[in-house]
């Protein structure tokens, strides 16, 4: 498995889209000029530099990696959690296991830091999105009346030509929704409306197979469609 | 609003459905303040290193087990090895007496008596002994053929 990811293009950031919603815009790893420094005085190192330099145990490199990447991180835990807290341990979950796997990277050529990170940091949401489910945190239990009212009324105005798109929705009542979704059904669901991958993007970087991920997504829309049906 | 068939129906309803929850999911969108909040919370990267060592001292705790158990195994390996010679060489040794007394114990046979030669006399020490002769030895002369 890890071969494979190390082994990866960075088919996920191809998209002008995706690139933008992986924080790709914001990275700047411009070529390091002199490998003896430490990352704390040059802070042109590349990411490649910087992984090398804390795998010989130089801290301020990898704190330089988190600050680089932990904008990106926080992006990705949003796209499956609301609230602060729990994204705050995504990113303290994702850059631990980045840090005991710094041997496993072989970056170079597209293999980018990046592409890299962000598969940790949807694994370790999709790890979080199945303990929160068994733990049945967030079901539809747990829409207030008023909640559930307002999505009745607005789920029987639906129609054929209507204005869906001004639908007024709250963040929280989104996602109560969502959560009640399988978590890879809402992991397949996010990564493909909210970051605009493609099949083989979302392949790439959850490790599961093209037609594993077109299964779940087709299985995800008829679920949603399911529960919105059950509150008409 | 919705057509009579029930396939048309279907077909409308998961139209409107699809838009309802691509609604839903773009909703459920966090803002980019609220993204830079959480990335910037004060301490973060502390309490990551603190995780790390933390990580890192039950790793060597775990480590420091193993090694000290293979020390343990390893100075065990003499004291063990001579276990196992002792051992073998008893199973070695343990047909052979089978053999030296084959019935032992079986029949009307008499039990065997270890020290038979020690203290056996022969005919000719047991006329010589009846007889007073000394056998050149000084003494009782018993106990050697």
């Amino acid at each position: 498995m890890k071969e494979r990811i190390a082994e990866r293009p960075q088919a996920i950031i191809a998209a002008p889209a995706a690139k933008a919603a992986l924080g790709m815009g914001e990275v700047e790893t411009p070529a390091g000029t002199d490998d003896e420094m430490s990352a704390e005085m040059n802070p042109e190192m590349t990411d490649d530099e910087l992984v090398a330099a804390a795998r010989v145990g130089d801290e301020s490199a990898f704190r330089r990696l988190f600050e680089r990447h932990r904008r990106l991180v926080s992006r990705l835990g949003y796209r499956f959690f609301s609230r602060r807290d729990q994204v705050e341990e995504i990113i303290q979950e994702s850059f631990i296991k980045a840090y005991f796997a710094l041997n496993d990277y072989q970056g170079g050529g597209d293999k980018s830091f990046v592409s890299w990170l962000a598969r940790i940091a949807v694994r370790t949401c999709y790890d979080e999105l199945r303990r929160a489910r068994r733990r049945g945190e967030s079901s539809i239990g747990d829409l207030s009346e008023d909640e559930a009212a307002y999505l009745h009324e607005r789920l029987r105005d639906l129609s054929p030509g209507g204005n869906v798109e001004g639908v007024a929705i709250s963040r929280d009542l989104a996602n109560k929704l969502l959560s009640r979704l399988r978590p890879d059904d809402r992991m397949v669901l996010a990564l493909l409306k909210l970051e605009e991958l493609s099949i083989a993007e979302i392949s790439n970087l959850t490790g599961w197979t093209t037609a594993k991920v077109k299964m779940r997504s087709h299985r995800a829309q008829r679920g949603l469609r399911q529960l919105l049906r059950k509150l008409l | 609003m919705w057509t009579n068939g029930k396939r048309g129906k279907d077909e409308l309803d998961d139209e409107s459905l699809n838009r309802f929850s691509d609604e839903l999911l773009r909703a459920s969108e966090a803002g980019e303040a609220e993204i830079l909040t959480a990335a910037a919370s004060p301490f973060l990267y502390r309490r990551i290193r603190v995780r790390i060592e933390a990580e890192e001292q039950r790793l060597a705790q775990q480590r420091g087990a193993w090694l000290s158990m293979l020390y343990g195994v390893k100075h065990a390996i003499p004291a063990l090895l001579a276990f196992a010679v002792v051992a073998l060489a008893s199973l070695i040794m343990t047909p052979s007496l089978s053999q030296q007394w084959p019935a032992a114990g079986v029949g009307n046979e008499e039990p065997p008596t270890l020290m038979l030669d020690v203290f056996s006399f022969s005919q000719d020490e047991m006329i010589a002994s009846a007889a007073g002769v000394e056998t050149g030895q000084p003494g009782n002369g018993g106990g050697t053929k």
